[in-house]
């Protein structure tokens, strides 16, 4: 062997090569990463979300003539700054989207690998579990549960992550079928590997991929629930702010105040539009990979 | 259509295809081919894989890949030349004249049609005969092929088929507008070892009955030996032997073909168990200028003169070489089985 | 079964359940296979796609139990060991390199996972055994942090050797290991196993259909047709007088890179039979140029002949 230079580049590299050459994630990721550091530090530069004052109720917006510095975007009907509120709401969009993923993709992951890597009777327990839950209408069981239980930030994150687990479920059944019969698995057999071994070791790495796009869907899919269920009344309540929840409360001023609902709805557009911007590039980077 | 049997149907020379990629560099996956087959000749393209050869044959079929670029001081089919063809006088050459038959039958036979439809919608397309006519032609070319009741076949879709089956379909195919060259790509390839002796040996009588030109791509010198009458050697993107088969099976002049002979264990040439000649190193990337002899770094022959360009040159008979070595120069140096040790 | 066979099969047999034209039936893979193999031997398993050799290499390796019979490694059944115990006595190098590599692990965490797997050592010492076996396998050691995408095709078969070999099994199972490489590498893999089972004593089992390869490696050959082994026979005298038909119409389909023998084309087809509905009586009877009546009703039993054994109604002469 003379001098073998490595000509190509390892696998991680040129995905975090090709990643960066694509506009969406830029975008995307920008967006997002703006939206969590507001999340994240912003209420250290706004007013209290909750603090109400009847004498500044319903004020405009800066840029309206009646407008001023003290409520840059205004105050709502009941005199709570919506700059305060909007940020406020970022934190609580973040949190659910996440902690759902989070914990659907848990669930979806390990049903979607035990009946693509055993097959036979397991693969069919689960895949029936993946038909009912398909049967099932999302925002309705949502409803019926937070109905009954009571809403909290935890019982939410629950309820929509055992919700939104299928997806989960379904990529990573496919994609472990595929490679449990690979050679690189069964050559892990041979050596002794143990199961988990071999699911966690060999194949998990090969479908985090996938799973990444999957999940960035889901996060935006969570992230709209949550705003759904708030609108409803049966998500976050009161006093505490959620996207879903200003537009909510703002309903009735549509006509005389757009800009109540126009502002929490443009945030929420926003942040599902870069989530899925991220994902689309995250989709692009992992398809085309193949084997490599 | 000229009837002379020894006028040249493809005259290649110098043929060069160059590829720009997406990163702004470009690839030379081609950049020196010469060649030339007869009416009723079998030429064996032989090479590793990534040396040109599926390339070179898809450019005699103006297949290139966009956005792919063919350059060639010559290239002409039947004294027609070939370079700036639009698509649709290619397509005028296309099965009519030039047929093709690929590695994988299940990927060029369309898997959602019978045998049948397939077959009779070239026939119909190209030769203007009616749908009557082109099944009865088709029936009798599945026959010529030796397939089994094959009436009952043109009904059947090719997944019903078995590889070796596949194949002959292909075949049948190729034949059925009788095409002065049909290029075959590794046709055997896939095939098990029983399987393929039968299709050689279905192509070498098609061919004494129809003296239809064959060029056959392969990296099996066994094919090459049974099939062909003269060969032409590939390494990285440039031909560097050619010649009558049996001339340069039994007395190769190029080192990268020595090798490659050295490489194969063959039953009474080879002692059994014995260290086999090996190449060592790997094949030089398609980028850049050639400034040497490409296989150069690889060759335990290699000295300071082999640092310069090397043209294709004439010898002897039909043969030509890219090499300024002779082989009585370097007969007694240390060649690969010497090699082959050094590797394991 | 003689104490020091490395392997023994005895009768085993391999089902699949499968549908075939919308009806369960069942696939014999293998339909008895009787084989006995000698620590430090090195026997080939021949037969075209679909006779069932990678069946019974997955039955060898533990990864499939046979349906009936039994697989013996060292004297007692592969069922019976733990599997880092079986581990450690027989491993398989595969046909294709791309796809017997985990793409996401480095070339140096590939070798030394069975040596991670048995716990055995620690990450100084796997790491010196890596170096060793990387060296062994002539891998350049600025390799070990690379990734198999990274790498050409001879030298992912040479990490699969490596892998295949730190954790010193007795038994090495190649499964067609240079059919998906060029030739010139092929010629490197040939040598570096051969060189590597005389050093180590090992016992390797080679699954192939290329009889030239088979020819060069092997001490002992066996045929295998739909399931069977229909012939087994030391290389030599199985290469220079086959017994049955099937071997030689095997024999007779290799093509040497040497001009001017045009090998006898044969104008008849015969398809290989379906496994679903293997043909009554000897598997090979519907190919066969030299069948008669009890061919197409009796399954033949085993002949002892020099050195091996055939299944056949009607052999070549021993001495033809």
């Amino acid at each position: 062997m003379t001098a073998a230079t490595l000509t190509a580049m390892s696998p991680r590299r040129l995905a975090l090569h090709r990643l960066l050459r694509h506009g969406s994630f830029w975008f995307g990721g920008g967006a997002i990463l703006l939206i969590l550091l507001v999340a994240l530090v912003g209420p250290l530069f706004t007013l209290d979300p909750v603090a109400q004052n009847l004498s500044a109720r319903l004020v405009p917006p800066v840029w309206d003539v009646r407008g001023s510095w003290a409520h840059p975007l205004g105050t709502d009907q009941l005199g709570r700054d919506l700059l305060a509120r909007l940020v406020d709401g970022a934190r609580v969009s973040m949190f659910i989207g996440l902690a759902t993923v989070l914990v659907s993709g848990l669930i979806g992951t390990a049903m979607g690998m035990a009946a693509g890597y055993f097959g036979g009777r397991v693969d069919l327990v689960i895949n029936f579990l993946i038909t009912i839950r398909l049967t099932l209408p999302v925002v309705l069981v949502a409803l019926v549960v937070v109905a009954v239980v009571g809403s909290s930030l935890t019982v939410l994150v629950v309820v929509i992550g055992l919700l939104l687990w299928d997806r989960f479920a379904v990529v990573t059944r496919s994609a472990t079928q595929r490679l449990a019969h690979s050679d690189f698995v069964i050559s892990a057999r041979a050596i002794g590997s143990s199961t988990p071994r071999i699911l966690l070791v060999e194949i998990l790495p090969n479908i985090v991929g996938p799973l990444i796009v999957v999940a960035t869907v889901e996060v935006a899919h969570a992230v709209l629930l949550e705003a759904a269920l708030s609108f409803l009344g049966l998500g976050v309540k009161p006093p505490l702010a959620s996207w879903g929840l200003m537009v909510a409360e703002s309903k009735n001023q549509l006509l005389f105040r757009p800009w109540l609902i126009a502002i929490p709805g443009v945030a929420l557009v926003t942040l599902v539009l870069a989530i899925n911007l991220l994902g689309d590039a995250l989709r692009d980077v992992v398809a085309p990979e193949g084997r490599a | 259509m000229s009837t002379l049997t020894d006028s040249a149907l493809i005259e290649l020379d110098d043929l060069k295809i160059t590829i720009p990629t997406a990163q702004g560099r470009v690839l030379q996956p081609v950049r020196g081919i010469a060649l030339s087959v007869k009416r009723g000749e079998t030429l064996a393209i032989v090479g590793e894989s990534g040396c040109g050869k599926s390339l070179t044959a898809l450019s005699l079929m103006g297949l290139v890949p966009k956005p792919g670029r063919v350059d060639a001081a010559r290239l002409s089919f039947d004294g027609q030349p070939l370079i700036g063809l639009r698509e649709a006088e290619w397509r005028k050459l296309r099965g009519p004249r030039i047929a093709m038959i690929f590695q994988d039958p299940m990927t060029s036979l369309d898997p959602c049609y019978t045998i049948g439809s397939q077959m009779t919608e070239v026939m119909r397309t190209h030769l203007g005969i009616g749908r009557t006519q082109a099944r009865e032609r088709a029936v009798s070319l599945l026959a010529r092929v030796g397939i089994p009741s094959p009436a009952a076949r043109l009904e059947q879709y090719p997944h019903q088929l078995s590889g070796g089956l596949r194949q002959r379909v292909m075949i049948a195919m190729a034949l059925s507008c009788e095409p002065d060259l049909i290029i075959a790509d590794e046709p055997t390839t896939a095939l098990d070892v029983t399987t393929q002796a039968q299709i050689l040996g279905l192509l070498a009588q098609l061919q004494d009955e129809t003296g239809v030109g064959i060029i056959l791509i392969t990296h099996d010198l066994g094919v090459v030996a049974t099939m062909a009458h003269r060969v032409a050697v590939m390494y990285a993107g440039q031909v560097v032997e050619t010649g009558d088969t049996a001339e340069v099976l039994t007395a190769p002049a190029h080192p990268y073909t020595e090798g490659l002979l050295q490489a194969i264990p063959t039953p009474g040439r080879t002692a059994r168990g014995a260290l086999l000649g090996s190449i060592a190193g790997i094949v030089p990337p398609p980028t850049g200028e050639v400034k040497a002899c490409l296989f150069m770094e690889r060759c335990p022959y290699a000295r300071p003169v082999c640092a310069a360009p090397v043209p294709l040159l004439p010898q002897d008979g039909d043969r030509a070489l890219r090499c300024i070595r002779p082989v009585a120069e370097r007969v007694d140096e240390p060649g690969f089985e010497e090699q082959g040790e050094v590797v394991s | 079964m003689s104490a020091q066979a490395a392997l023994s099969i005895v009768g085993a047999t391999r089902d699949y359940p499968v549908s075939f034209h919308g009806e369960r039936r069942t696939l014999r893979a293998l339909r008895g296979i009787d084989l006995e193999v000698e620590q430090g031997e090195v026997v080939a398993i021949v037969g075209e796609s679909g006779c069932g050799k990678t069946t019974l290499s997955r039955l060898m390796l533990g990864i499939e139990a046979p349906s009936s019979g039994t697989v013996a490694v060292a004297g007692k059944p592969i069922a019976s060991y733990h599997r880092i115990e079986r581990a450690g006595l027989i491993q398989p190098v595969f046909q294709d390199p791309y796809s017997s590599l985990n793409p996401r692990q480095t070339l140096g965490s590939i070798i030394a996972a069975p040596l991670v797997v048995r716990g055995e050592g620690n990450a100084r010492s796997r790491q010196a055994a890596v170096a060793e076996m990387m060296q062994a396998v002539g891998l350049p050691p600025h390799l070990l942090n690379a990734y198999p995408s990274q790498i050409s095709g001879g030298q992912r078969q040479r990490v699969a050797i490596a892998r295949a070999l730190i954790g010193q099994p007795r038994i090495l199972i190649c499964d067609e290991p240079t059919s998906a490489l060029d030739v010139s590498v092929q010629s490197q893999i040939i040598n570096l196993i051969g060189a590597l089972q005389k050093k180590l004593g090992l016992t390797v089992l080679l699954i192939s259909h290329n009889l030239a390869v088979v020819y060069h490696m092997a001490e002992r050959v066996a045929v295998m047709y739909l399931g069977t082994v229909v012939e087994t026979g030391r290389t030599e005298e199985l290469f220079a007088r086959p017994r049955h038909p099937y071997t030689r119409s095997l024999l007779d389909a290799v093509l040497p890179p040497t001009p001017g023998r045009r090998p006898s084309w044969s104008e008849a087809i015969a398809e290989p039979p379906n496994p679903v509905e293997p043909p009554p009586g000897c598997p090979f009877n519907p190919r066969c140029p030299r069948a008669s009546d009890i061919c197409r009703t009796e399954m033949p039993e085993q002949t002892a002949a020099a050195g091996g054994m055939f299944r056949c109604h009607h052999p070549f002469e021993a001495t033809a």
